[in-house]
């Protein structure tokens, strides 16, 4: 009988493990769950209360922000776009070489490494000002190459952090052999550790893209309306559409599209890069 | 062994990093300096004039700027307080059982952290809404204060509660895998001596994650403290000075007052005060690369 009432004990005790555990992760997912709940419903089923959670799901809200006109949602869509792929890309060309150069012949000391990857800590509202003042006389106000740069200097101390890791990871053998028949450094570089970078490449370019695409502060300061980006666009949607929350929700929907997507992809690297590398799983 | 060299090329392998950081950084910076000494009008940038310290004494002698300070380190110690508590709790029940299924859900619990903080507080402007904000109707219903979460009286603790259902899973997901260095041994070990789960968490648990945990909350803490986005999209720092941070604070005065010197200075004096919090994570990362 003992062995018997001890399985049904774990048994009760791990579908207690199950119940609480989703419930802990489906709290956390309330907002987003909720938000996608809205943009589904009829405008008349989201004005009632208690909320409905039988209705008829429609496409009605995305439609009106897609094609309605007053709504600039695409080009906020296409311009997050632009800045998060062109960040990205500026992200990786400028930093792969670094952490290369950092790791192999010890350029800048761990000086430079702890500097660019402490930036990120730094309040990025101290920056406002002089950004703003160099970007007008620059002529980089309200351009999408001025939140590209932006947001390569956002995201160079997780992206240095990422990339000295990977390339402490590679074994040297090859690259020493290929010395040895004469390769450049930059041959090395391009030819051998650049494909073998290409997993952790991949990685630094969609957390780079995602930061870039949630990135607020500085869209919001630097842009008026041409170049502006989603994140904020959606939060002009606010004030602008008042009540028209099914609307909002689609447009917010819409905009976490990439988050929904690319978060799984990123996740294994993301502890060691939130933390600063500080601890390495 | 090949004695790697690199010659020239490895000081051009770092340019692109170093103009970089020398036209984005270092040299902002230094502007700031120089715009924090003058009186600069947003909407008249050629018309600068040299003021000396006037900025400084100003954003000194500015009661607001106190109250946005106390306002963001109370902001940061209660939030980061929580979020610690309870990613804590929720790390210690994950790692009790290997389940299947454990990796969604552990998957799903970081969706909020790469969520933007601004689209976040717009999700929450929805759900609280007094009208057709799901959970304020159930809390209400609940007896809880629903729909009287965004009015003043509740402002902050509703700041402080987005600000917990964000990055509560940062923290979570920090200290479950440092559970998951602490060897099963030990715990074992305590079994055999008879010691209670409390004393296993007080002696064997806590000591061994202390790092983490430390990391952790130095990271939340000076994150809270600069919090603007969320802020800004729910409140803009209102109603009047209430919900006002110091990032916003500063936003305030360079954007809506457009007094540009004086937000300079406010940036400035901030920079200095951040600099020992910022000194010791910069210790840490320089003693983690020394390995």
């Amino acid at each position: 009988m003992a062995p018997r009432s001890l399985r049904l004990r774990r048994l009760a005790d791990n579908a207690v493990w199950y119940v609480v555990s989703i419930g802990v992760v489906v709290t956390f997912l309330v907002p987003i769950l909720g938000t996608i709940v809205t943009s589904l419903k009829p405008t008349r089923d989201i004005n009632v209360m208690p909320p409905q959670w039988i209705f008829q799901p429609v496409i009605t809200h995305y439609n009106s922000v897609l094609t309605e006109s007053g709504f600039n949602f695409k080009t906020f869509f296409v311009n997050s776009i632009f800045v998060a792929l062109g960040a990205s890309v500026l992200v990786v060309l400028i930093n792969i070489p670094a952490a290369y150069s950092m790791v192999r012949y010890g350029t800048g000391g761990r000086r430079l490494f702890a500097f660019v990857v402490s930036l990120r800590l730094l309040p990025p509202i101290v920056f406002i000002v002089p950004m703003f003042i160099l970007f007008q006389m620059l002529g980089l106000l309200d351009s999408i190459q001025g939140l590209i740069l932006v947001n390569t200097l956002l995201n160079t101390p997780l992206a240095l952090l990422l990339f000295v890791g990977f390339v402490q990871d590679l074994p040297r053998e090859v690259e020493e052999s290929a010395m040895i028949d004469g390769a450049s450094t930059w041959q090395v570089l391009r030819l051998i550790v650049l494909p073998l970078l290409l997993p952790g490449l991949s990685v630094v370019l969609v957390m780079t893209f995602l930061w870039t695409w949630n990135e607020f502060l500085f869209s919001l300061i630097l842009t008026l309306n041409r170049a502006t980006t989603v994140t904020v666009g959606a939060s002009f949607f606010v004030t602008a559409w008042g009540v028209r929350w099914g609307e909002i929700s689609a447009a917010i929907v819409m905009s976490l599209l990439p988050t929904l997507v690319f978060t799984f992809f990123v996740q294994r690297y993301l502890v060691s890069g939130l933390t600063l590398g500080a601890i390495k799983e | 062994m090949i004695v790697y060299s690199g010659g020239p090329a490895r000081y051009l392998q770092v340019l692109p990093l170093i103009l970089l950081i020398v036209l984005l950084t270092i040299f902002p910076t230094l502007f700031a300096y120089y715009i924090s000494t003058q009186r600069v009008r947003l909407t008249q940038l050629d018309n600068a004039q040299f003021v000396g310290l006037n900025n400084f004494g100003d954003t000194l002698g500015d009661k607001e700027f106190y109250e946005a300070l106390w306002v963001s380190i109370r902001f940061a110690a209660i939030a980061t307080a929580v979020e610690l508590l309870l990613g804590l709790a929720i790390a210690l029940w994950f790692n009790r059982k290997n389940l299947p299924g454990k990796r969604v859900l552990l998957s799903l619990m970081l969706l909020p952290i790469m969520v933007s903080p601004a689209l976040l507080g717009i999700m929450f402007r929805l759900m609280l809404n007094s009208f057709v904000g799901p959970i304020a109707y159930y809390m209400d219903r609940l007896g809880l204060p629903g729909g009287k979460l965004l009015t003043p009286d509740y402002l902050w603790t509703t700041l402080t509660l987005i600000d917990v259902a964000q990055w509560t899973p940062f923290v979570f997901v920090i200290l479950y895998s440092a559970l998951q260095t602490v060897p099963k041994e030990l715990y074992e070990a305590a079994d055999v001596d008879g010691a209670s789960a409390w004393q296993k968490l007080v002696s064997i648990t806590t000591p061994l994650i202390m790092p983490f945990i430390l990391i952790a909350t130095l990271i939340r803490a000076i994150d809270s403290f600069k919090v603007f986005d969320m802020i800004q999209v729910l409140t803009g720092g209102g109603p009047g000075t209430l919900t006002t941070t110091v990032s916003i604070y500063i936003y305030k005065m360079a954007f809506n007052t457009g007094d540009l010197g004086r937000a300079s200075a406010a940036s400035m004096i901030l920079l200095l005060a951040l600099s020992i919090p910022l000194g010791l994570v910069l210790q840490r990362i320089m003693r983690q690369e020394a390995r």
